[in-house]
């Protein structure tokens, strides 16, 4: 015995397992995020042509729709992939990586140092070659600016990177 | 790259070319035009279509209308717009001129002799 959950396709009604039911939408949400935000169609024509092929391969109403039936769905209209590349993470991954955001810390490098690792970590921080902030703070100092002072502060206000950190 | 990647890529951007063609014959929904293109050998999976029909939609080529039908909900009928028309017609061209030109490189007819 299965659980089984009952849903709207293109306004048709299907009884679907629930296993079959997740496959699905997973399917569905994964297309959705690779199609452009103003296409709106597209989705839609897709489920009325799921919906479509469901009622071809399983003509009785009272008859379930199948894990089995949904991959060979899934088999005929194609790979998610096929929809180009993803423009907006899956619901999961969108927490993960404000997450992930949020707990980016500035930190003196203690890899990627010349003085005291402000540079590097800057550079670590915007993800930008350290290089090139190096340049930034020298060419500073010798056209006047007080980017050696701002050094300093930041030489004196900011933590070191932990050791566990760069692991 | 291997013969069927290139395949794929000629068959991506001549499909667009296609379905103009198909609808020029007449008005049709999404899986009659399935079945031309996959009888032809031109698709393999059906999602292809989809997006490339909404786009020629929004471009203003095509048009479509909802019509009743005996086995099942109503269906989306697309048809060709006089822009439609008029692009096609400049797709016929490049293509014809496109064919003309590869059979005359591939004849070897514009063959350059090496300076050597």
């Amino acid at each position: 015995m299965k659980e089984t959950i009952n849903v709207n396709l293109a306004q048709q009604a299907f009884t679907m397992d629930k296993d079959a039911y997740v496959t699905l939408t997973n399917y569905l949400d994964d297309i959705g995020r690779r199609l452009p935000a103003d296409d709106t169609d597209t989705l839609a024509d897709i489920e009325a042509r799921i919906a479509e092929i469901f009622r071809e391969r399983v003509p009785s109403p009272i008859m379930v729709i199948t894990y089995s039936t949904v991959l060979a769905t899934m088999q005929q209209i194609g790979n998610a992939e096929m929809f180009g590349e993803a423009n907006r993470p899956l619901n999961g991954e969108a927490e993960e990586q404000s997450r992930r955001r949020n707990s980016r810390r500035f930190v003196r490098s203690i890899d990627d140092k010349s003085i005291a690792g402000v540079c590097g970590g800057i550079a670590e921080y915007f993800g930008i070659d350290s290089t090139l902030v190096r340049i930034i703070f020298v060419v500073g100092v010798i056209a006047g600016f007080s980017t050696g002072l701002l050094y300093l502060v930041l030489w004196l206000v900011t933590a070191k990177q932990s050791r566990t950190n760069t692991i | 790259m291997n013969e069927e990647n290139v395949k794929a890529q000629m068959r991506k951007g001549i499909l667009e070319y296609c379905i103009l063609a198909i609808l020029a014959r007449g008005d049709s929904y999404a899986p009659k035009i399935i079945a031309e293109l996959k009888e032809a050998k031109m698709i393999v999976v059906e999602g292809t279509l989809y997006p490339i029909l909404t786009r020629q939609k929004n471009l203003g080529l095509l048009s479509y209308r909802w019509q009743e039908s005996t086995q099942g909900p109503p269906r989306k009928y697309y048809s060709l717009t006089a822009e439609g028309e008029k692009h096609l017609a400049l797709l016929d061209e490049a293509w014809d001129e496109m064919v003309t030109q590869i059979k005359i490189i591939r004849s070897g007819a514009t063959a350059v002799e090496a300076d050597e």
